[in-house]
C-alpha cells in the first residue's frame, strides 16, 4: 500500500475535525517545501549577515588582523556619546517643534478613527516625544560627541530621506497618471521614464556630474548663452545635496512609475463609471476611486522607497565623496568608511545594527499606519 | 514546563555558541615582524637558487590605471609619459629582459583611492599579492599588523642601497624603526604658472624669470598686482571635491612651524597661532578673489591651462601634461615659502612585499628581484611622470638636471617636501583635518571654531 492510498482512504473514515488537521499539515507541509529554497538563501545571505553583524559591533574587530576583542556595548557608546554631554530642554528648539506638532497631528488623527488605532496612537506619541527628547542631548562649552561625523551623517540621510520619499512617490504617481492612457505613444514614454532606473550608478553619477559641471556641463553652456556663469552645484553645500535629490529622483522615479502604473490598470473601470453618473468630476474620481484603488501599491513604494533612501550611497560617494565639507556625507558612507578605510569592522557594524534598527522601526510604523487600511 | 526551560536555553545558548564561534574563528595575520621570524625568512629568501627562480611567477597590485591596450608590450621607458604608461613599460621591461623568467602577472589597475579597499579585502581573505605599492602615508597602518615583510635585512640580498634614499621617502619606508618598503618617489605640491601672465604683470626678474613672493604680503601684494594688470586670479587650487586645499593648509602651518600632530603623535595640534594664521591667510586670498574657492580638480585645471590663473597649486605628476599642452610658456616651481621655514606636503609611492600564508620563499625572492629592478629604474619613473626621484643619486644626477622643469623642483624632493605625519590610521585622522578645514571653508564655522572642533576630533581619531 502507498502513501497515497493511506491518504486516499483516510478521509472516508476520519471526522470533518481531523480531515481539517490533515488538510492543514498538508498545506503547511507543501508550503515550507516552496519555501524552502528561499528561505535557505534567505538565512544564508540576509538573516545570518544580520546575525553576525550584531555579533561583531560587540568586539573591536580590526578588518586586517589582531584578534577580535570582546568590549560589549562600547562601539554603541562611542557612536551614541561624546565628552561633556548635556541636556537641555529647548537645545533644537525648532527640530523638537515640528517632530512634537508632526507627532501629535499623527496621533490625534488615529485617536480619533476607530478604537483599534488608540494603541498605535499612544505609540506613536510615544515615539515622537521621545525623539524630540532625545534632541535635547547635546555636547557642553569643552565637550564634543565621540563620533560627530555620525550624528552629520545621520542628519543628511534624514534630510536626504524626508525630500527624495515624497518627490519619487509624488512624481512617479503623477507620471503614472498621466502616461495611463491608450495612446500610442504612451508606450514609448513609459520606456524612456523607465530606461533610467536600468543604469547602473556609475553611469548615472557619470551623467549627472557632467550635466552639472560648472565649467563643461550642459547647464553651464546652457547658461553662458545668457552670458550668465556656470553654477557650482556639487561645490556650494547648499546646492549640493539638492543636486543629487535630483539625480536620484530621475534615475529612479521609473521604477515607481511602472509600479503605479500596475496599480491604476487593476482599479476597476466600473467604479469611474459609477462616480461618473454620480456626477463626481477628475479630483473627486481621484480623490474617492484611484487613491482608495492605489493603496496597495502606496504602501509598496512608500515602504521600499524610504527603505532605499535610507541606504544611499553610490551616488553621494562618487559625485560629492560627502562634501563640501560634511554637507552630503551620509550613514552608509560613514558605515563604509569605519570599515574599509579605517578598518574598524566591529564599529561599523554597530553602524550598521542603527541603521537596520531605525530602518525597521520607520518601516514598522509606516506598516502600522497606513499597511492596515491597504 | 521542562519544554519551555529547554527552549529558553536554546535560546540563550544560540548567541553565546555563535560569539564564541566568531570570535574562536577569526583570521590573525601571521606576523613575520619579530627578529627572530625576519631573520629566517631573510636566510631563506637569500638561500634561494637562480634555478628555483626560474619561471616564477608573481601578482603584482597596484594603481595607475590600466592603459596595456596603448602601451602594449613596449619595454621602451625612455618615451613613455605618464605614471600608468610608465608603470607598465617598466613591467614589461623586467618580464622582458629578467635573467630567470620571472613573469609579473598585474592585479587591478583601479584608481588609487579605490585600491585600498580592494588590497585589504585581499588581505582580509588571506590572498594578498606577492608585490603591492602603497603610499608612505598608508604603510604603518599594514606594518604595524606585521603584514609586510621587513625590507632592511632584504635590501641587502640584492644590494638595494636604501642610504641613497631622499629624506622624505627614507620616512615613508619605515615604522618603529625597521623599513618595510622600497621607496619610488616622492609626490608633493608644486606651483604651476604660467609665465606669459608673470611677465604681462611685471613680476619677473631681469632674466625674465617669475619672482616667488617670500611672505604672505608680498603675496597679496603680488596677487592684487596681477588682478590689477591682467584681470586674472593670482592663485588656483582644487578647493572642493579633492585635498589640495587642505594640503595647501597643512604646507603653511608647517612653514610657520606649527604642524597637524604634536610632537608625539599622541593629540592633534592645528589650533595653534601657526594654524589661524595659515587658515585666515587662506581665506582673505580667497575672499579678495585672488583665487575661487569653488573650483574643483578638473575646474582648477581648465581654469589653468586656460590662461586665467597664473600659478596653480596641484602635485608633481602634472608636469609633464603641463609642459606638453599648455598654450603659454609654463614653469613648474617648488611651492613659496611664505612663513619662514620651507615646507610643503608631500607623500611617497612604495614598494612592499606582503606577508603571505605560504610564505613561500622563492616567490618573496621573485617579489624582491622585481622591487630591486623597480628602484634600479628610479630615473625612468621620475622623468616618465614627474615625480621626484626617492633617489639622492638621481636628483644630483645629470641627466635628471637637464631634464625638462626637473631642475626648477628638485629641491622639493632635497629638503622641502615634509612627508604626512607617519602614524596608523592616518585616514581617519586626515578625514578629520579635511572636515575641520572644509568646515570652515563651507559650512560657516569661525576659523578658530573649526580649528577647535578639528583638533578635538583628529585627538579622537588617533585614540580610535
Amino acid at each position: 500500500m502507498t502513501s497515497s492510498d493511506t491518504v486516499l482512504r483516510r478521509p472516508v473514515t476520519a471526522s470533518p475535525r481531523r480531515k481539517q488537521t490533515l488538510s492543514r499539515r498538508t498545506d503547511v507541509r507543501d508550503g515550507l517545501l516552496f519555501l524552502a529554497p528561499f528561505l535557505l538563501v534567505y538565512a544564508l545571505f540576509l538573516l545570518y549577515p544580520v546575525v553576525q553583524s550584531v555579533i561583531i559591533s560587540g568586539f573591536k574587530w580590526d578588518l586586517l588582523g589582531a584578534k577580535p576583542k570582546f568590549i560589549g556595548l562600547d562601539n554603541y557608546t562611542h557612536m551614541l556619546w561624546g565628552t561633556d554631554i548635556q541636556w537641555s530642554p529647548g537645545h533644537a528648539w525648532v527640530a523638537q517643534l515640528i517632530i512634537i506638532t508632526i507627532t501629535l497631528l499623527i496621533a490625534r488623527s488615529l485617536f480619533l478613527r476607530a478604537g483599534r488605532r488608540r494603541a498605535g496612537a499612544v505609540a506613536v506619541a510615544v515615539v515622537g516625544l521621545g525623539i524630540a527628547f532625545v534632541l535635547g542631548f547635546h555636547p557642553g562649552p569643552d565637550g564634543a560627541w565621540n563620533d560627530a561625523n555620525f550624528w552629520t551623517s545621520l542628519q543628511n540621510t534624514l534630510v536626504f530621506t524626508l525630500v527624495s520619499t515624497p518627490l519619487l512617490v509624488g512624481l512617479g504617481l503623477g507620471l503614472a497618471l498621466l502616461l495611463n492612457n491608450k495612446r500610442k505613444a504612451g508606450g514609448f514614454y513609459r520606456a524612456i521614464f523607465f530606461l533610467p532606473y536600468v543604469l547602473p550608478v556609475s553611469a548615472v553619477t557619470l551623467i549627472w556630474s557632467y550635466m552639472l559641471n560648472p565649467d563643461r556641463g550642459l547647464i553651464a553652456g546652457f547658461l553662458n548663452w545668457f552670458g550668465l556663469s556656470g553654477i557650482p552645484f556639487l561645490s556650494d553645500p547648499n546646492l549640493a545635496m539638492p543636486s543629487i535629490i535630483v539625480t536620484t529622483v530621475w534615475w529612479s522615479v521609473g521604477f515607481n512609475l511602472v509600479l503605479f502604473l500596475a496599480g491604476l490598470q487593476d482599479v476597476e473601470p466600473s467604479l469611474y463609471e459609477a462616480a461618473s453618473l454620480d456626477g463626481a468630476g477628475y479630483w473627486k474620481k481621484f480623490q474617492h476611486v484611484t487613491i482608495p484603488g492605489l493603496s496597495h501599491v502606496f504602501v509598496l513604494v512608500i515602504i521600499t522607497q524610504v527603505i532605499a533612501s535610507f541606504q544611499v550611497f553610490g551616488q553621494v560617494y562618487i559625485m560629492t565623496k560627502g562634501g563640501p565639507g560634511t554637507s552630503t556625507e551620509v550613514l552608509i558612507q560613514h558605515i563604509y568608511e569605519a570599515g574599509f578605510k579605517n578598518y574598524q569592522l566591529g564599529y561599523a557594524s554597530a553602524l550598521s545594527v542603527f541603521l537596520f534598527v531605525v530602518m525597521a522601526a520607520v518601516s514598522a510604523i509606516q506598516f502600522r499606519l497606513i499597511a492596515k487600511d491597504a | 514546563m521542562r519544554k519551555i526551560h529547554r527552549r529558553i536555553a536554546l535560546t540563550a545558548a544560540i548567541p553565546v555558541i555563535t560569539a564564541l564561534a566568531f570570535s574562536g574563528c577569526s583570521s590573525s595575520a601571521s606576523s613575520d615582524g619579530s627578529a627572530a621570524g625576519a631573520d629566517s625568512t631573510d636566510a631563506a629568501i637569500s638561500a634561494v637558487t637562480d634555478a628555483q627562480l626560474q619561471g616564477a611567477s608573481i601578482s603584482l597590485a597596484r594603481f595607475f590605471g590600466d592603459c596595456s591596450d596603448t602601451v602594449g608590450d613596449s619595454t621602451n621607458v625612455s618615451t613613455t609619459v605618464g605614471e600608468c604608461a610608465t608603470i607598465t613599460a617598466l613591467t614589461n621591461k623586467f618580464n622582458a629582459e629578467n635573467k630567470w623568467g620571472i613573469k609579473v602577472t598585474r592585479l587591478g589597475g583601479a584608481s588609487w583611492d579605490s585600491y585600498y579597499d580592494t588590497l585589504n579585502s585581499a588581505f582580509a581573505g588571506g590572498t594578498p599579492p606577492d608585490v603591492a605599492i602603497m603610499h608612505g602615508s598608508s604603510l604603518v597602518d599594514y606594518a604595524s599588523r606585521g603584514l609586510l615583510l621587513p625590507t632592511d635585512g632584504l635590501a641587502k640580498i640584492t644590494d638595494i642601497d636604501l642610504s641613497d634614499a631622499v629624506p622624505a621617502a627614507k620616512t615613508a619606508i619605515g615604522y618603529d624603526g625597521t623599513d618595510y618598503a622600497v621607496p619610488f618617489d616622492v609626490h608633493a605640491a608644486l606651483a604651476h604658472l604660467n609665465v606669459d601672465l608673470w611677465k604681462q604683470a611685471g613680476l619677473i626678474d631681469a632674466a625674465g624669470n617669475p619672482v616667488m613672493p617670500t611672505t604672505a604680503d608680498e603675496f597679496l601684494a603680488d596677487a592684487k598686482t596681477m588682478k590689477e594688470k591682467t584681470g586674472k586670479n593670482f592663485m588656483g587650487v582644487a578647493r572642493s571635491g579633492d585635498q589640495l586645499g587642505v594640503h595647501v593648509f597643512e604646507s603653511l602651518l608647517q612653514q610657520g612651524g606649527g604642524d597637524i600632530l604634536n610632537a608625539d603623535a599622541t593629540a592633534g595640534a592645528i589650533d595653534s597661532p601657526q594654524g589661524t594664521t595659515a587658515l585666515d591667510f587662506m581665506n582673505k586670498v580667497f575672499a579678495e578673489g585672488y583665487a575661487d574657492g569653488n573650483q574643483t580638480y578638473d575646474a582648477a585645471q581648465q581654469s589653468f591651462l586656460g590662461g586665467d590663473t597664473a600659478m596653480l597649486v596641484n602635485g608633481t605628476w602634472v608636469v609633464d601634461q603641463y609642459r606638453t599642452t599648455a598654450p603659454f610658456t609654463y614653469k613648474a616651481a617648488n611651492f613659496p615659502t611664505l612663513f619662514g621655514t620651507p615646507a610643503v606636503w608631500a607623500d611617497s609611492h612604495t614598494w612592499t612585499i606582503p606577508v603571505q600564508p605560504q610564505a613561500d620563499p622563492v616567490k618573496y625572492r621573485a617579489a624582491l628581484e622585481f622591487i630591486t629592478f623597480l628602484y634600479a629604474h628610479d630615473q625612468d619613473w621620475a622623468l616618465g611622470t614627474g615625480h621626484i626621484s626617492a633617489r639622492t643619486s638621481v636628483l644630483n644626477s645629470d641627466t635628471y638636471k637637464a631634464a625638462p622643469q626637473r631642475a626648477n623642483y628638485a629641491d622639493t624632493g632635497l629638503t622641502i617636501a615634509r612627508p604626512i605625519p607617519h602614524i596608523a590610521n592616518w585616514p581617519a585622522v586626515s578625514k578629520a583635518l579635511v572636515n575641520a578645514i572644509e568646515s570652515n571653508w563651507f559650512q560657516g564655522s569661525s576659523p578658530s571654531d573649526a580649528l577647535k572642533s578639528g583638533q578635538a576630533n583628529i585627538t579622537s581619531a588617533l585614540n580610535q
